[in-house]
């Protein structure tokens, strides 16, 4: 039997080996290297805002605000009481995911879409404010500094490319935990209600309930995504939960493309490269970068990956009603039912 | 504590309260006839302020002349600001549009960081004599911000109310294809609203001056308090985010005066999930 590879983990996997060979040749400084760990953690966190907005159709525009409350309870966990990272990669996505829990009960309950976008983002702001001001137990605006790094057998994973690989490799198990994720019976059930709410019900998918447990579980991932952040960089502030990180998840995802796994992979990549070229601009290169965003949203609307993806289904010579056609359609419909 | 105190903060309260609520009636006009969440709404308001600056101190204009020409230049650049950031993206997912916006919101902010530098800049006043009323201390152009503000509502009301354009506009936000279907130049709405809602911020930036000072980092928390106002009105409901802005200005005061200063940003979005859990579609939102 001919194992079949879905057509994504070609290109995938295609980058991922250049990811993993270009930095030991290109990113010689650690300044570099330490921009490959960014590129790992934002991808996590994309993937994870993805998970929301490409899956469940829906917004979160607090997500930062877990990402930051994942790196603030490891951090914590640390200096305080000196407990372990390990513990703590545990406890801040067990930590992010029942908040998450708690506000998508709250959130989720009645609003969606626009309405959602605009109540998360308050409940962001709101954790930002608390971070910001109470100041005995988040530092205030300077935050904590001097996180320790994980260790393995009494060996800190302090160097840069050492993390970078260990980052990757969890990169890897979370992209396949999720693209398992998705076609089980809960992924297939979340994904029935992103086609249509009131037909899912219908069939009998506890809609509100499913919604609940994806977004808590989001938090959670991007909680995870937080604590990888604040034991390299060894350092947490209110800035992690703000507006910020906000956006830049938003651009990791929706360059990428949403609802493909390594769209946001690829978004993290081109996010952190392309800022770091324009660094060169200096005060000019957040207006540039305005404008390229603004190109790229006009000329690929779809994000980077499916647009990758669709050039790579041309030259292969199939048509795109593969994916875009009424036939798929169809087939969540069944997708649907199958979820019950 | 006395009278005059509270004197006081209610009167603060109306002054932030009436700016809340212009900026969030042009928020709230967006987003109830396009469904679109235009990120950039509090840099349009920033500019207001900067280009005012520089009207008035650097070209030399009188506070008036300055206020009424950034008002209509950037009036007429929320036509450019539909045209390029919005229009474009509106077949597509409405998370497009706000990337789109999120995008625009980055060169402004960031383009007015270049051009004016991150310090505040005062602008002359046109008048401002202090008058004790009561116990209460009034500036004048606190007065004038107040009226301006009032001012601009009611004819922000009048105009939906009654003109045959605020009738088009209020039968596209109700059901765009509708409102194509019996002859209704959508796309000519869809300019005007950018127009007024721009139109509307800058002249937020404008009267902001009148009581504190221009800065290019005043749009994003301006933003902010105008989504918890917008979400606590009620999605797109103009004449409810009018009445919250106030509110919420005025509590904040009051909040701000007898709890807790240090936590007064936090309360507006208190006062926000506290509504959305009684009350998810908003106080004046229908379900």
């Amino acid at each position: 039997m001919r194992l079949r590879i879905p057509p994504g983990w070609w290109l995938g996997g295609l980058v991922l080996l250049v990811v993993v060979l270009v930095p030991l040749f290109l990113f010689t400084n650690t300044y570099n290297r330490g921009l490959l760990v960014l590129i790992v953690i934002y991808a996590i966190a994309g993937l994870s805002l993805d998970y929301i907005m490409g899956e469940m159709g829906q917004f979160s525009f607090g997500h930062a605000a877990f990402w930051g409350f994942g790196a603030y309870v490891s951090a914590k966990l640390a200096l305080d009481l000196g407990i372990s990272p390990w513990i703590g990669f545990l406890a801040a996505p067990a930590a992010a995911g029942l908040v998450g829990l708690l506000i998508g009960y709250i959130a989720l309950r009645r609003t969606r879409n626009l309405e959602l976008a605009i109540v998360t983002l308050g409940f962001g702001v709101l954790a930002w404010t608390v971070a910001l001001r109470w100041r005995p137990v988040t530092g205030g605006p300077s935050g904590l500094r001097q996180v320790p790094p994980p260790s393995l057998f009494g060996w800190e994973i302090r160097s840069e490319l050492a993390y970078f690989y260990f980052a990757l490799l969890l990169l890897l198990g979370i992209v396949f935990l999720l693209s398992r994720l998705r076609t089980s019976r809960f992924g297939r059930g979340v994904r029935s209600i992103h086609e249509n709410e009131d037909l899912a019900k219908s069939i009998g998918v506890a809609a509100t309930k499913y919604y609940v447990l994806a977004f808590s579980f989001a938090c959670a991932l991007v909680g995870f995504s937080g604590a990888l952040y604040a034991h390299h960089f060894r350092f947490v502030n209110p800035n992690l939960l703000g507006l910020d990180y906000m956006f830049i998840f938003l651009i990791v995802v929706l360059v990428g493309g949403t609802g493909t796994l390594w769209g946001p992979v690829m978004g993290a990549a081109i996010f952190v490269l392309v800022s770091e070229w324009l660094r060169a601009l200096q005060e000019y290169r957040f207006v540039i970068f305005g404008v390229v965003l603004l190109l790229v949203v006009l000329f690929m609307p779809i994000g980077v990956f499916p647009a990758l993806q669709k050039v790579a289904r041309r030259i292969r010579g199939r048509s795109d009603e593969d994916t875009d056609g009424a036939p798929a359609s169809e087939d969540r419909a069944l997708e649907a039912d199958r979820a019950r | 504590m006395s009278w005059d105190v509270i004197g006081q903060q209610l009167w603060n309260g109306l002054l932030n309260g009436s700016i809340y609520v212009i900026f969030a009636a042009g928020l709230s006009l967006v987003f109830g006839v396009m469904r679109v969440i235009n990120m950039a709404h509090g840099e349009l308001t920033m500019l207001g302020a900067m280009l005012l600056f520089t009207a008035t101190d650097l070209v030399g204009l009188g506070y008036f002349t300055g206020a009424a020409l950034v008002v209509v230049v950037m009036a007429l650049a929320g036509f450019l600001v539909n045209r390029v950031t919005v229009r474009p993206f509106l077949g597509h997912s409405e998370l497009v549009v706000i990337l789109s916006t999120v995008a625009l919101s980055f060169m402004l902010l960031n383009g007015s960081l270049v051009v004016w530098g991150s310090g505040p800049k005062g602008v002359d006043k046109p008048f401002n004599e202090i008058v004790q009323v009561g116990g209460v201390y009034v500036t004048t152009a606190s007065v004038l911000l107040v009226g301006v503000c009032f001012a601009a509502v009611l004819g922000l009301y009048l105009m939906l109310t009654f003109t045959k354009l605020g009738k088009k506009t209020r039968a596209t936000g109700q059901n765009l294809l509708g409102a194509r279907l019996i002859g209704i130049n959508t796309t000519a709405v869809y300019d005007t609203t950018l127009i007024v809602a721009s139109g509307l911020a800058a002249l937020a930036g404008v009267l902001i001056v009148l009581v504190s000072s221009a800065s290019p980092n005043l749009g994003q928390p301006l933003l902010i308090t105008g989504f918890a106002v917008v979400i606590v009105a009620g999605m797109g409901n103009v004449a409810g985010a009018v009445a919250v802005g106030l509110f919420m200005g005025v509590t904040e005061a009051l909040f701000g005066q007898f709890v807790s200063t240090y936590y007064r940003q936090g309360y507006l979005y208190v006062v926000m999930i506290i509504v959305l859990l009684l009350r998810p579609q908003g106080l004046f939102g229908r379900k």
